[in-house]
């Protein structure tokens, strides 16, 4: 059990020191862009992001391939068109949410890199696929 | 009815690694086993409530409703399993102050303990639920998705069982050592996963993911889902998300060391 | 620690879940592939049947359509149409030659040979894609996945199913196999359970399984030992004290010879008056030592069932009166104040003994106040009990050693109990004793009004006042 002993102390102090450095200027500047990224969230729906709907319809994705702009925050607006309940699931993009039958959700997508990331319906995931194609200039 | 077995073994070894490790954890400190049933019956009430409730939820806040309550259960749990640690040391040392006959385990343990298990209990059996009825039983395939159901219920709760008595056959002190490093990960994972809803739900801004390890363990695998059910294992970590496990861990582990250190002083408490 | 039955049953049934569970998963995994090999098949025949047409025969300009269901009868239309496998055969330029009707005006897959996934008409399909090796015609057929999926599932379940089924009642019979192989535990320790006090015959070793035999068997000898060395103590005490009345008559016999030699005899009072008062001494000693070895008696005594046989009625109240006055100097000489309360209640006993009681209470409780201390004695009833309670304003006594103040030879040694009061610390063995022999309850707890111990006596009623 020395592994927990002195070792993990010193673990733990040089643990502490890396995170003294999230309180530098640069990181300072993510938090506020954090806070001013939630007060946007509160704030009028005119600066509202781009919104790309997706729907489910006989436990299918339509459309299958979506497409989005690179490097920007979008929302993925989910609407679930069959009676069942389904889960929008991508291990690329780290995304689950539950959509109710015959309801919507929202996901908060972005930045992303160009590129592929495929999502899948949870409950059917051999039908249930499809793909973001993600358009644009590496940033 | 694979699909149905992949969902419910992984909800239900979420919330079986969480109960079992907290139930063992408690009874090598001395507490009474019995607190488990009431919280699962409720747990159950509770998770018809949520589920049956949860295109309401999702509506509410700008259709974000179900990322907060999902964030607010998995901050229940997380923050819950930490508290409980916090306790532990303090615990063992009026275990051997007050002696063995007076029981250590305050009111408030066991609020902790009922706290964790039950927001960890309502997030994975409302799936449950979700998924049994709201998809396998309206979409008419009632027998594969509950015999499925069945089965990985099945398989999640043996599992269980063997963390369960595994750890008890580590004797008491190992057992309290080894259950508090589980709930550390476990807490961290949850802490973490939180954050994640929190990005999802535009709470937080989305930084680039840091990296992708799904090529070598997908978190759709066996083995990727026993990470994260174990260690909160994320293939497609954000940068937020790792700060906060990095965190939780560090804060975990400093109470596991200070509960071994603990140990050390008051070691014969726990040799009977 | 868990209960074996709880570990065996959990544990089991455990594996067993896993065990059954996992290699149906592995079966149903199986079932599966092969099924998907077989209607994958299946689309094979079909597009090798299709081959046998030769699209340059059928170039009409327009794209042949051919209807479904042309040979399928009523009954069986809902199975076909779900079967069905609808296809497109396109000439080597890629244009739409044959389709049945299902099929999409489109390509269903992409032109390149094997297995594909595709998507139309809002399901998805699987497609085979085969191109002729003569003229480069190409030929696709396509099947639901959906209805693949369930076909197969559909099957394979029934299989999964009974094992799905099976393990809760194997559950239950585990549960239960594994209470009858633990019966003879609890028989072994209910036989142990149910022997009167003092009872340590040898446990019966018929039907003890080979396993429990060592447990029975030691269990069995250091029941032997236990009563020899009971006997051995029970016949020392009673023998030594028999042996050491005899003595003590004798002492005081010759003290009181002694004294009337003294009084006799004519001395100067100076003289007279120390001697006196050494003998008085000397006799009270005596007499302590003769009321020790009067209890140590009475705590041997044995055979209850024959003792309670000379049980007379007695009035508690006045018994207390009695001994109160007795020993009334006591609480005078400690300036402590003592009342009594109560009526009079009949309770059948045994005088001397319950005397005996009354008075060690008394004195236990007057030595361990304090000077100038409160001692309140009453009688009552509750229920259908007689209780007689005493309280005291002394020190008490701390709650975990209430079992243990009854045991012989104990005594307090604590900052509030003076180890210098005097006591052999026979006192409560004999109350309880007695209590017992009168099938009596006994009960200590603090004192509410005084702060110090209360003791509580509940006897049983006199059988003719229950009428009353």
């Amino acid at each position: 059990m020395t592994i927990f002993g002195i070792k993990s102390l010193r673990y733990c102090v040089r643990m502490i020191r890396l995170l003294s450095r999230l309180l530098t200027p640069t990181a300072l500047r993510y938090y506020l862009s954090v806070i001013l990224v939630v007060a946007a969230n509160q704030s009028s729906a005119a600066d509202e992001p781009l919104t790309i709907t997706l729907r489910i319809k006989d436990h299918l994705f339509v459309p299958a391939e979506l497409t989005a702009p690179a490097n920007t925050r979008f929302r993925l607006l989910i609407i679930n068109e069959d009676i069942t309940a389904e889960e929008f699931e991508s291990a690329a993009l780290n995304r689950e949410k539950v959509i109710m039958g015959n309801s919507e959700g929202v996901i908060f997508l972005g930045p992303l890199s160009p590129g592929e990331y495929s999502f899948f319906g949870e409950f059917n995931p051999r039908t249930a696929q499809g793909r973001l194609i993600v358009n644009g200039p590496q940033s | 009815m694979i699909d149905a077995v992949v969902i419910v073994l992984r909800e239900v070894l979420e919330a079986m690694l969480v109960c079992c490790v907290l139930l063992a954890s408690s009874y090598a400190l001395g507490a009474k086993r019995t607190w488990l049933l009431p919280v699962t019956l409720a747990a159950v009430g509770g998770a018809l409530l949520y589920a049956t409730n949860l295109a309401t939820l999702t509506a509410l806040f700008d259709g974000r409703g179900q990322e907060l309550t999902n964030v607010l259960l998995l901050v229940l749990t997380g923050a819950s399993l930490l508290f409980y640690l916090l306790q532990l040391p303090a615990m063992l040392h009026n275990k051997r102050t007050l002696g063995k006959k007076e029981a250590p385990v305050t009111s408030t343990l066991y609020a902790v303990l009922i706290i964790a298990s039950a927001a960890a209990m309502v997030r994975e059996l409302a799936e449950i639920f979700i998924y049994v009825f709201s998809y396998g039983i309206a979409s008419g395939q009632a027998v594969p998705v509950v015999s499925g159901a069945v089965i990985g219920a099945g398989v999640g709760v043996s599992l269980g069982i063997f963390i369960f008595f595994g750890l008890l056959w580590l004797g008491k002190r190992r057992c309290l050592q080894m259950s508090a490093l589980l709930l550390g990960l476990i807490s961290a994972g949850m802490l973490s996963q939180a954050t994640r809803f929190l990005v999802q739900s535009g709470f937080l801004p989305g930084e680039h993911i840091l990296w992708d390890s799904g090529w070598l363990i997908s978190e759709s695998s066996l083995p990727g889902e026993l990470l994260h059910a174990l260690l909160g294992y994320d293939a497609t970590p954000g940068i937020e998300q790792l700060t906060v496990y990095v965190v939780s861990l560090a804060f975990a582990m400093l109470l596991l060391r200070k509960l071994m250190a603990r140990q050390g002083t008051d070691g014969d408490a726990l040799r009977q | 620690m868990i209960s074996i039955r709880w570990f065996l049953t959990l544990t089991l049934i455990a594996l067993l879940v896993l065990v059954s569970f996992l290699s149906s998963l592995r079966g149903y995994r199986e079932s599966m592939a092969e099924a998907e090999t077989l209607f994958d098949l299946q689309l094979l025949e079909h597009v090798k049947l299709l081959g046998l047409l030769n699209p340059a025969s059928f170039l009409f300009g327009n794209t042949l359509v051919i209807a479904d269901s042309v040979i399928s009868t009523p009954a069986e239309l809902e199975l076909s149409l779900q079967l069905l496998v609808v296809y497109q055969i396109f000439d080597n330029q890629g244009k739409l030659v044959i389709r049945s009707e299902n099929s999409p005006t489109q390509n269903m897959a992409v032109f390149e040979p094997g297995y594909h996934h595709a998507e139309f008409n809002g399901y998805s399909w699987r497609a085979l894609v085969a191109q002729d090796p003569g003229d480069g015609h190409w030929i696709m057929a396509a099947q639901r996945n959906d209805v693949r999926y369930r076909l197969a599932e559909t099957v394979t379940l029934q299989a999964v199913l009974p094992g799905v089924i099976g393990v809760p009642i194997a559950g239950v019979l585990i549960w239960w196999i594994v209470g009858l192989g633990l019966r003879p535990i609890q028989t072994l320790a209910a036989s142990v359970r149910a022997r009167e006090e003092g009872d340590l015959k040898a446990v019966e070793l018929d039907d003890v399984p080979r396993e429990l035999t060592p447990l029975t068997l030691s269990t069995n000898d250091l029941l032997t030992r236990l009563a020899m060395a009971f006997d051995r103590e029970k016949r020392f005490a009673a023998d030594a004290a028999h042996e050491l009345r005899t003595p003590i008559s004798v002492l005081k016999v010759q003290l009181h010879n002694l004294l009337h030699d003294l009084n006799t005899r004519q001395l100067p009072e100076p003289v007279l008056q120390p001697a006196r008062l050494s003998l008085q001494e000397l006799g009270d000693g005596i007499d302590r030592l003769a009321h020790l070895i009067e209890q140590i008696l009475v705590l041997n005594r044995t055979a209850p069932a024959q003792y309670m046989r000379q049980f007379v009625p007695v009035d508690l109240l006045e018994l207390v009166q009695h001994v109160v006055s007795n020993e009334f100097d006591h609480f005078l000489s400690r300036d402590q104040i003592f009342s009594l309360d109560g009526l009079p209640v009949t309770i059948a006993g045994d005088k001397t003994a319950l005397q005996s009681l009354v008075q060690n209470l008394l004195i236990n409780a007057s030595k361990y106040t304090p000077v100038g201390g409160q001692i309140n004695v009453a009688i009552g009833r509750e229920g259908n009990k007689v209780v007689l309670q005493l309280e005291d304003s002394g020190p008490g006594i701390p709650e975990a050693q209430y079992e243990q103040v009854f045991d012989r030879f104990y005594r307090l040694s604590d900052e509030q109990h003076d180890v210098a009061v005097s006591g052999s610390g026979l006192g409560l063995a004999i109350v309880k004793h007695i209590v017992n022999m009168h099938e009596a309850e006994i009960r200590l707890s603090r004192s509410p009004s005084l702060g110090g111990l209360c003791v509580k006596v509940m006897f049983k009623q006199y059988p003719q006042e229950k009428s009353v």
